[in-house]
């Protein structure tokens, strides 16, 4: 009876050690855009969530994307890595694809740089206004 | 505009129960009108169009008789060819479930950015403050049997927080708002389809045609509300802080 138990208990650590590592593990980040769903799902929309977003194709990725991704992923506080120039986070945050989505039109959205900009001015973070400025200039000339 | 039998209908001996029938409902099994369904094939594209749009003007009268009063709006202004933007009332919008948790998804991402900025570490003076600016969507479709799916489908609330945090004793007291955009283009994608009870699954396609020869018109829906905030948060033993804006 004791060993049963015994098998169990490990049977459900290892199971959470599985789960764990799955959503923890790092993966690639990719640029996400709404997907057009062609058949509107009818009944648990919030579970199919996801179906509303895809990977965005070379031609919908936002101009300044691979510019200001790691800036915006700054800002919003998100941990990420960077091996041989690529950014990778973890899985459970890359699975959030409209997360993602809100990070990639953030890249190329200048009135959420001004806002920051607006912000830095306030709080007085000179260091980060300059970078910041430079950012807007190439957006408004886009 | 005159929502009662159509003219082309009275021309060719249809019913106007026959419209609603032409392809039938294959959630329930049922067959469209073999009668209607043969003239429909005869048509010519206009034609078809003229017979589609009596459907649509049916599809507005059985959605009033639901008491669907906003969605019966939103598909006679597209019906209508009005376009521009339609400002929809965000008393009603708040009445659905759907938005209010959409609502609540927005704000709980920004309690977790904000206490990831460790504004317990920054603000340590009596007095100091910090602004907070930032910008969130999220997207989300109406429940199959609630009016906001026949009205919009899947639509997006943006909310844009304005926050200043400022450092009182040992309280860290948030002030600000968020103002929530609520908005979605009413049009028709080629391929697409949706069902409607009583009407079974209706193409995209058949109000791209009613567009093309009926002066349907596509148009933007908007809705905005403010919510106002002013609480303390009490720094923990540990000199962490947990945001709680709900």
């Amino acid at each position: 009876m004791k060993k049963k138990i015994w098998i169990a208990v490990a049977s459900v650590a290892l199971l959470f050690l599985v789960y764990y590592y799955w959503q923890n593990r790092y993966v690639k980040l990719y640029p996400v855009v709404p997907n057009e769903i062609l058949q509107r799902p009818m009944f648990f929309s919030e579970i199919f969530h996801n179906q509303l977003f895809k990977f965005a194709d070379p031609n919908e990725v936002p101009k300044y994307y691979y510019k200001n991704i790691k800036y915006v992923l700054d800002r919003e506080c998100q941990e990420y890595i960077v091996k041989n120039g690529e950014i990778y986070i973890k899985y459970k945050y890359m699975h959030d694809m409209e997360l993602i989505w809100n990070y990639t039109t953030k890249t190329s959205n200048l009135e959420w740089f001004k806002s920051q900009r607006e912000m830095d001015s306030i709080n007085g973070d000179i260091e980060k206004q300059k970078e910041l400025d430079c950012i807007i200039k190439k957006l408004s000339f886009k | 505009m005159n929502t009662s039998t159509f003219e082309f209908g009275i021309k060719n001996d249809l019913k106007s129960s026959e419209y609603t029938n032409l392809f039938g409902d294959p959630f329930w099994g049922e067959a469209g009108s073999l009668k209607a369904r043969i003239l429909y094939l005869q048509l010519s594209e206009k034609e078809k169009a003229l017979m589609l749009k009596a459907n649509y003007i049916k599809m507005i009268e059985k959605a009033r008789e639901r008491n669907f009063y906003m969605a019966a709006d939103c598909l006679q202004w597209w019906l209508d060819g009005t376009g521009s933007t339609k400002n929809i009332d965000f008393h009603w919008l708040r009445n659905n479930n759907e938005v209010i948790v959409a609502e609540g998804i927005n704000i709980e991402r920004f309690e977790d950015r904000l206490n990831l900025k460790n504004y317990d570490k920054i603000l340590t003076k009596e007095g100091d403050y910090k602004e907070y600016t930032n910008e969130l969507q999220h997207q989300f479709t109406g429940g199959i049997f609630r009016e906001l799916y026949y009205m919009s489908g899947t639509s997006t609330i943006t909310s844009k927080a304005n926050f200043r945090i400022t450092r009182v004793k040992d309280d860290l007291v948030l002030s600000g708002s968020i103002i929530h955009k609520w908005w979605d283009r009413y049009d028709w994608h080629k391929g697409a389809n949706v069902y409607i009870p009583s009407f079974g699954y209706v193409k995209d396609s058949d109000a791209l045609l009613v567009e093309k020869y009926c002066g349907a018109k596509p148009f933007e829906m908007r809705g905005e509300w403010q919510q106002n905030f002013n609480k303390a948060f009490k720094i923990g033993f540990l000199g962490n802080i947990n945001f709680k804006l709900k």
